[in-house]
């Protein structure tokens, strides 16, 4: 059981995820946290990181910020810190609309927020905020 | 018609359907489906590409789909 604790901008949170690619090394993207973002996919990622595509997931409708037939991959992601690993799904697209900010790369949704007991934001007692995910109880 | 464009055929008719060539599919399933064949049935999507990459080790082919109703994912931000 433990937290991991990340960073948060003025413009939302971020998280370090690991990917692992097609060669068997690591791809670490900070994403945005998107609990906003629903359905059966947990990642948006750029549609060129054609290293931790692992399979094809068949097309998937997206509505929102991003409108259309995309590509999805199965990507195997972790969070060590947490000793967190999963197989999920990846949306692979073009992520210039998202408008992310500062060193994200991606968005993270809710289905990949939910694989954990605890997750969101607090204030610390230097008055900054972070964000944290948790596999305590 | 590619392989891919033949497996997400059969992807869409499991989905519409939850059956194909008198199979039932059970909702969270997580089917391998490779030239427009159903090759492996699975409890998660992590067995699942390990069943797809001991018969097909290309990445480009092959599928893996988590059988559910046909869902958008809504991005929000």
């Amino acid at each position: 059981m433990a937290n991991v604790y990340f960073q948060s901008l003025d413009q939302g949170d971020l998280i370090l995820v690991e990917f692992l690619t097609t060669e068997g090394g690591i791809r670490p993207m900070t994403m945005l946290v998107d609990s906003g973002y629903c359905g059966q996919s947990s990642f948006v990622v750029p549609s060129n990181e054609r290293s931790i595509f692992l399979a094809p997931a068949g097309v998937g409708y997206t509505s929102g910020a991003i409108i259309g037939n995309q590509e999805r991959g199965l990507v195997i992601c972790r969070v060590p810190q947490v000793v967190y690993e999963e197989t999920m799904i990846a949306i692979f697209a073009d992520t210039t609309s998202l408008s992310l900010p500062g060193p994200a790369e991606g968005l993270v949704g809710l289905r990949f927020l939910r694989q954990f007991n605890r997750w969101g934001a607090e204030r610390t007692s230097e008055k900054t905020w972070r964000f944290f995910l948790s596999t305590d109880s | 018609m590619s392989e891919q464009e033949i497996n997400q055929q059969l992807a869409d008719t499991i989905c519409s359907r939850f059956e194909w060539n008198g199979k039932q599919f059970k909702e969270g399933e997580c089917l391998v489906l490779l030239n427009g064949e159903v090759v492996s049935i699975t409890d998660s999507l992590s067995d699942a590409l390990k069943a797809l990459r001991a018969i097909e080790p290309n990445v480009a082919k092959g599928m893996v789909l988590e059988v559910a109703e046909p869902v958008i994912d809504v991005i929000r931000r």
